[in-house]
């Protein structure tokens, strides 16, 4: 029974298959996606130590180096899985998803700001020197403040 | 023994580095990444590397739209009438930078500001605006609360007076208001209908004598004419007979009246309860009146003769 655990002298790549197990029910117990690159570390390296018996200080250090690379892995592809992909860009995307709009100015630009009508409520606006009740565009956001130009008939 | 120390040591320095670098950040918040305790960058939802033991997150901010309650607060409007109040403020995080550093402590600055904005845009008003018009207290209060929050990162979106209470014997007074303003216009309601019923009822009186008083002197006319006619066909028909009589000889009229006589008599004769017949009459102007018959047929004859 006492064989079966890992010990300094010898460790088995079914160790750190296991242990790879465990890190993952940890990721999933504790989400922070910390875990799941030290398992994928344990994965590989599990891989490594059945095609070439190491020594166990190779072997950790070995560990360490491959949490590392799979971290920097992770980042670098993370955001490519085919799932997923890039849906979560359109939320939580403040002023910058009015840009576009036509809105109507609520009080007159003077000195380069106002404010407009979007939807219910009123937004903060820089542009030209606008009259109260025109209609304006949006072109761009930066925080609580929409650039906006107004609607010239030659070219919208 | 010794290095086998060291690289275990190692290993969980190298796991403490990667819980310190590998920073995933949940939908819905950015964290704010410190620099030597100077604000860096804002992290976006995914995972994000940063240096470890150098970079350190400082604050994380929720970027989704939130609501605020605003607690019941006493208001004394224009009129001196006091009333309790209470709201929502809804807000988004637009700058997670601004909003973790330029100021302290978001949500109570936002709560306190919209607070006392309620209280000034209330306190201008008279109790009766502050019922009617809450769309102008919501867009007035959006608009400067707004205003203010705009240096912080916060975009307020709305801002809605939910209640407003007056005390209980102002809303009985206002309740009887209501009452007696209903019932003056149902009092006047009926009074109207009163005037026009008997406007109406004089009216049809008056034509209704009017078509009287026509008829009578219509009759009164009609009548006239008819007597007048009367009148003067008993005038023809006596001037008819006077001339009938100046023409032809005063005998004439003798056999009419003989002629009745003798009828008379018959009359008498055949009546039922009679027992003895009177003869108020002397057969001798019967006999007269016979002979005037004569005397015409004469004249008649005679007239044929020559």
């Amino acid at each position: 029974m006492t064989d079966l655990l890992p010990t300094f002298e010898r460790v088995l790549p079914g160790h750190w298959w296991v242990l790879g197990a465990v890190l993952l029910m940890l990721e999933v117990a504790a989400p922070g996606i910390f875990f799941v690159w030290l398992a994928l570390a344990s994965f590989a390296l599990g891989l490594v130590v059945f095609v070439l018996p190491l020594a166990v200080p190779i072997q950790l250090a070995l560990f360490a180096v491959l949490s590392v690379v799979a971290v920097f892995l992770g980042k670098r592809y993370v955001g490519r899985l085919a799932l997923g992909g890039q849906e979560g860009d359109r939320l939580n995307t403040g002023a910058s998803r009015l840009v576009g709009r036509t809105v109507t100015v609520t009080a007159a630009i003077q000195n380069g700001t106002g404010r407009v009508r979007v939807g219910d409520s009123e937004w903060r606006a820089t542009g030209p020197d606008t009259p109260e009740g025109a209609q304006v565009l949006i072109v761009s956001a930066e925080g609580t403040t929409l650039a906006v130009r107004e609607i010239s008939g030659t070219w919208v | 023994m010794g290095p086998l120390i060291v690289i275990v040591v190692l290993v969980l320095l190298v796991l403490i580095t990667l819980l310190a670098g590998v920073k995933s950040v949940p939908q819905g918040y950015e964290w704010t990444q410190e620099r030597f305790g100077k604000y860096q960058r804002s992290l976006k939802p995914g995972l994000n590397l940063i240096i470890p033991y150098i970079d350190r997150i400082g604050r994380r901010v929720n970027m989704m739209e939130q609501v605020l309650d605003v607690p019941s607060q006493e208001v004394i409007t224009q009129d001196n009438a006091l009333i309790t109040v209470d709201g929502v403020v809804f807000y988004q995080v637009l700058d997670s930078a601004k909003a973790s550093y330029e100021v302290r402590n978001l949500e109570q600055a936002t709560l306190n500001l919209t607070m006392t904005n309620i209280r000034t845009v209330m306190g201008g008003m008279s109790l009766d605006d502050l019922l009617s018009n809450r769309d102008s207290i919501n867009a007035r209060l959006l608009a400067v609360v707004d205003e203010a929050t705009e240096p912080w990162g916060v975009k307020v979106t709305r801002i809605e007076v939910k209640d407003i209470r007056p005390p209980a014997d102002l809303v009985a007074s206002m309740g009887r208001q209501m009452k007696a303003e209903r019932e003056k216009r149902a009092n006047i309601l009926d009074a109207e209908g009163f005037r026009q019923a008997a406007i109406l009822k004089a009216e049809g009186e008056k034509q209704a004598e009017i078509l009287n008083a026509e008829g009578r002197r219509q009759a009164a006319f009609l009548t006239a004419e008819a007597r007048e006619r009367e009148a003067a066909a008993e005038a023809e028909a006596t001037r008819m007979v006077s001339e009938a009589i100046a023409s032809g000889n005063a005998q004439a009229i003798n056999y009419f009246i003989a002629q009745r006589y003798v009828d008379a008599l018959k009359d008498i004769a055949v009546a039922p309860n009679q027992k003895t017949l009177i003869l108020p009459i002397e057969a001798t102007s019967i006999l007269g009146s016979l002979q005037g018959i004569a005397e015409v047929a004469k004249e008649a004859f005679g007239g044929t003769k020559r």
